[in-house]
């Protein structure tokens, strides 16, 4: 039997439903600690109430006696009707006897007149046995006594005027304050104490469902203490993809759902696939080491078929057979032999188009492009790019807008604008701008027809479209974030926070 | 990218047409011109140069395109200049040097500050755009009046005729003007290491200029002058050409009268600048519709050339012969036609179509094992992170104590000490993110999927790239048997047969550390123990375990 169902039995044998703690103390032979934790879950359960009542309690001082000082004194005195001061200490067989003097003439037994003390019809009375409240009091206080009590005992007499008149006598009485707290059975209380002292069971009150209750079949027999459902919880974090992670394999996504290849290509590139192959001129200003990073170790790379690199160079110095008049400059092997790292997956969808021309293909490529950029709230040296290209003797730039237009409707935006740009590599050249709703147009890249100075010497003859978009910006708008660098340096704080839905 | 003020009112004025601010942006745009806005302090519109377009590069031009576009004034602007008395005359020996000039003189002219700006600014440029920072084209401008013809272009020694260079106060030789003068200090690396250097003088010896860095004091452009000389100077006759092309038209636009120079090369040739002749061009409308996908008519097709300043009429054949101006320096493919006849066109009446081909997606198999990968690390709890490719040997190799054995790729033009080499690891991103986390509740549990990198003299590229995944937990309770738990439930999901090996390794506490070895006895990875040498360094306050598995490894087999 445990102590709740015992604290419920007692209190429904007690008069009234209702026991103090130190009543139930005794009755139940335990801990007051026990009681009282097995009554404030009582009382959460709603069983019982705890009613708190403070109240005084009297204990003997350290010169108590049943009869207060003055009485002994009046007593002695013996019924003059006047004695001389200077009479006392003998009578009262005491030197220092200011204090009988005091309570003497304050309780009105005896009035000062002069060097003597005259007795009043008070102190006659007195002396014939009229006791006072204080008294009365004070033969109780052999023993520790509350106030309560003092009334149950001395009914009819003012004990609050008796405890007043005693205050302050603290070598005679010491008067504390208690508090004393009293169980009461509620209806509820009740009605459960009844029905546990029915079915002879103890309906005890559970926290945690237990494996042992459920396989004993114990739990018929208990009860779930209820929960503030209203509490908050401690936080826990799932793990997740990182916000521009999500942002990347969406794009993924969207270009497979439209029946894209995926390639890749390596990030150390030379520059004749970063920029050669693309008809930029190797002195075009992208070139330069102010915009490119070029590496110290390994400085250079191999190039491919012989050919193909004559071509090309043939494009760059006089058009060779595409048509164009070309750059008219001579062109460098070493050059295109330097090793950087790449400036746009181009490299990678210029590689797929070398390897395999032949109409129809549809490619794209995500991966991290460098560019040596100071870093701020906009830009790194390093970022995401995702390139595309389209082989196929029917695509055209309207094919192209409509290809992107269809991909920023699956990435989330309303409309998609172009607008014509320049690139070296493309003619037309169209920047993209995409409508993010709330967020408005928002410029995501570039795009085009690669020119035939790009396509011929890599033996295409059909129509490519090509384009190269950013990721980062998309992502800082979904996710609200508006330093770039939030998304590299990560603060585990806000990626725990970064909401899946958005 | 440079950018380019142009007076509102000015343009407006060319143009013939109160257009306003807001339909003058949107035409420019629709032109293709990245219009930044009208500053809102001084009311100029501000452009981002292209550089492909130096026709555009100042206000004459802008206005010439402006009124094709809007259908002010179609087809070719043609420029027609009577042969001036003034001649220029090449001496022998500049072939290796600086060996091109083309020259004009332009008579009648009022300098204005207006005109005086819109001049520099050009001049500026096109120094940039086709000059390509005067390697490929220099200009200079000088009062005519100070000078006495024929000029000469000739090679002088480094200590040769002395003169006053522009901004000045005493005569230097060309070396002394490399040495000390400002523009010789910026420019002299186009002709450091050459015997002789050029120079343009007149028939009395007095110095025009030292191409491409600097123009002599005493023939400089003053209010006074009304008569101007101009020179473009390069190594190829092409950008050379088409530089002085654009200066003269905006001359002429401005009222000048322009005059041809005859310059006499050596070796007898004979070149009359500016040469404005339009370069014949023949297109087919059919590949109009093959590359833009719109069928205008022959007579649309003609029309749209003509509002972009083409000189354009039908041929019998049914192709249409362009006439291209000699100032669109940026032509050189049919192509290029082609784009501009979209643009009069207008990108906006484009209505975009899907591409009817079918065909079936192939997903990179590498990049779905990664998705499978990181699909089993977030289940495990993770949170993914993605750090820089860009690193340094002090975040890689010094602060986690591991050794660098010198297979690293190094930037030979890094832009920060701590991005000037890829990284060989992921296994600093990972740390570097606890550290930077360390007020942050734990457990943290991190992981990242990216690239290492290392040299490979026999890759084509010399180096070579792995797929990496790492992953790190730090918390107060982790250790060696929690790794190991979260590895093998990775093996086990994605059917990987794990060995572990004790070997002591940086950054790891002995004994407490193990490579990680594939069904083939390949080394796949490492992982252990974070030793608190290491977490001291990067004020991380609690046990960290960590490890790197290669992707690339353990997709292969």
């Amino acid at each position: 039997m445990n102590l709740e169902s015992g604290l419920l039995r007692a209190l429904l044998e007690a008069p009234e439903n209702r026991l103090t703690v130190n009543e139930l103390v005794s009755r139940l032979k335990t801990d007051q600690s026990l009681v009282m934790a097995a009554a404030v879950k009582l009382k959460e359960s709603g069983l019982v109430e705890i009613i708190e009542r403070t109240f005084e309690e009297l204990s003997p001082g350290l010169q108590w006696s049943k009869k207060l000082p003055e009485r002994s004194a009046l007593e002695r005195l013996g019924g003059e009707s006047a004695v001389e001061l200077s009479r006392l200490p003998v009578l009262l067989a005491k030197d220092d006897v200011r204090a009988e003097v005091k309570w003497l003439t304050r309780k009105g037994w005896f009035s000062r007149e002069r060097d003597r003390l005259v007795l009043t019809e008070k102190g006659r009375q007195a002396l014939a046995g009229a006791r006072e409240p204080d008294e009365l009091v004070l033969e109780q206080v052999q023993e520790r006594v509350t106030v309560p009590e003092l009334k149950k005992r001395l009914a009819g007499v003012d004990v609050e005027t008796g405890v007043k008149l005693l205050r302050g006598r603290e070598e005679l009485v010491r008067i504390r304050q208690r508090v004393e707290r009293v169980l009461k059975l509620t209806e509820a209380g009740i009605s459960a104490a009844q029905r546990q002292a029915e079915t002879g069971g103890l309906t005890a009150e559970v926290t945690q469902l237990t494996p042992e209750l459920i396989t004993s079949g114990r739990w018929r027999q208990v009860r779930f203490r209820r929960y503030d459902v209203s509490l908050p919880a401690k936080e826990v974090y799932p793990g997740k993809e990182h916000p521009l992670g999500r942002i990347i394999s969406e794009a993924r996504r969207a270009f497979l759902e439209m029946g894209f290849e995926e390639t890749a290509s390596p990030v150390v590139e030379t520059a004749f696939w970063d920029f050669d192959a693309l008809f930029q001129p190797q002195d075009h200003p992208a070139r330069e080491m102010q915009d490119t990073f070029y590496l110290a170790v390994p400085r250079t790379g191999r190039l491919p078929d012989p050919e193909l690199v004559a071509r090309v160079a043939q494009t760059h110095e006089n058009g060779g057979e595409t048509g164009s008049r070309g750059w008219q400059y001579r062109w460098q092997t070493a050059a295109a032999e330097r090793l950087l790292l790449r400036t746009h997956t181009t490299a990678a969808t210029i590689r797929a188009l070398a390897q395999n021309p032949s109409p129809p293909r549809k490619v794209f490529c995500i991966g991290r492009v460098f560019r040596r950029e100071n870093m701020d709230a906009t830009h790194l040296p390093e970022f995401i790019q995702i390139d595309g290209i389209i082989i196929d003797e029917r695509a055209s730039l309207v094919t192209l807008f409509g290809t992107l237009a269809e991909f920023y409707r699956k990435m989330g935006a309303s409309e998609v604008r172009f607008r014509p740009s320049y690139f070296p590599y493309t003619e037309p050249s169209v920047e993209v701008f995409a409508n993010l709703g709330r967020l408005g147009w928002v410029e995501m890249g570039g795009a085009g027809v690669f020119r035939p100075e790009v396509t011929i010497p890599l033996g295409c003859r059909a129509t490519v479209l090509a384009w190269g978009l950013g990721l980062e910006r998309l992502a800082m708008l979904r996710f609200g974030v508006s330093d770039i660098r939030k998304l590299y340096w990560a603060d585990i704080g806000w990626l725990r926070e970064a909401k899946l839905c958005r | 990218m440079p950018v380019v003020t142009i007076a509102p009112a000015l343009l407006r004025r060319l143009v013939g047409r109160p257009l306003a601010d807001e339909e003058l942006i949107r035409v420019l745009a629709e032109l293709g011109c990245d219009v930044e806005g009208i500053d809102s302090q001084t009311g100029m519109l501000r452009i981002n140069l292209l550089p492909a377009r130096p026709d555009l590069f100042d206000v004459c031009g802008l206005a010439r395109a402006l009124k094709g576009y809007l259908e002010i004034e179609t087809g070719l602007a043609e420029y027609r200049f009577p042969d001036s008395a003034v001649r220029v005359r090449v001496q022998p020996g500049l072939e290796a040097i600086r060996p091109f000039i083309a020259t004009a003189v332009v008579r009648g002219l009022r300098f204005s500050d207006e005109l005086v700006g819109v001049i520099m600014d050009l001049q500026e440029n096109l120094h940039w755009g086709l000059g390509r920072d005067r390697r490929r084209a220099s200009i200079g401008i000088y009062d005519l009046n100070t000078v006495t013809p024929d000029i000469i272009y000739q090679p002088v020694k480094p200590d040769g005729l002395r003169f006053v260079p522009l901004g000045g106060d005493k005569p230097q030789t060309p070396q002394e003007i490399l040495d000390t003068h400002p523009k010789g200090q910026a420019y002299r690396h186009l002709l450091e290491g050459l015997p002789a250097y050029p120079l343009l003088a007149d028939s009395r010896n007095r110095v025009l200029s030292m191409p491409p860095i600097i123009n002599s004091e005493e023939t400089k452009v003053t209010p006074q002058t009304t008569d101007i000389f101009i020179d473009v100077t390069g190594p190829e006759s092409g950008a050379v050409s088409r530089t002085l092309s654009v200066i003269a038209a905006v001359f002429a636009d401005l009222g000048g009268r322009v005059e041809r120079v005859r310059v006499e090369y050596p070796d007898g040739k004979i070149w009359q600048t500016p040469d404005m002749s339009p370069e014949p061009m023949c297109l087919d409308p059919a590949e109009v519709r093959q590359i833009i996908g719109i069928n205008p008519d022959i007579s649309e097709t003609v029309q749209l050339l003509r509002r972009m300043r083409y000189g354009a009429e039908p041929l019998p054949d049914r192709r249409i012969r362009v006439l291209v101006p000699a100032y669109r320096s940026d032509v050189m493919h049919t192509r290029d036609l082609i784009e501009d006849v979209a643009i009069a066109y207008g990108y906006h009446r484009l209505k975009p179509e899907i591409l009817p081909t079918v065909t079936s997606s192939q997903p990179s198999r590498l990049e779905e094992f990664c998705v499978l990968v990181r699909r089993v690390m977030t289940g495990l709890g993770f949170i993914e992170i993605m750090s820089l490719n860009l690193s340094s040997p002090e975040a890689q190799f010094e602060k986690l104590g591991i050794p660098d054995d010198g297979r690293t790729v190094i930037l030979e033009n890094p832009i920060s000490v701590e991005q000037r080499i890829l990284r060989r690891h992921l296994l600093a991103g990972i740390m570097e993110t606890m550290s930077l986390n360390s007020t942050q509740p734990y457990p943290q549990k991190i992981f990242e999927i990216g690239d290492a990198f290392e040299l490979d003299p026999q890759a084509e590229t010399s180096a070579r790239s792995r797929r990496q995944l790492a992953l790190g937990i730090a918390d107060a309770k982790t250790g060696f048997a929690e790794l190991r738990q979260i590895l093998e439930a990775l093996g086990r999901e994605l059917d990987w047969e794990l060995g572990f090996a004790p070997e002591d390794r940086m950054p790891f506490i002995p004994g407490r550390s193990a490579i990680i070895i594939s069904a083939a006895g390949e080394r796949v990875g490492s992982g252990g123990e974070v030793h608190p040498e290491v977490l001291e360094r990067l004020g991380i306050g609690v046990p960290v375990v960590l490890a790197q598995l290669d992707l690339d490894r353990l997709f292969r087999s």
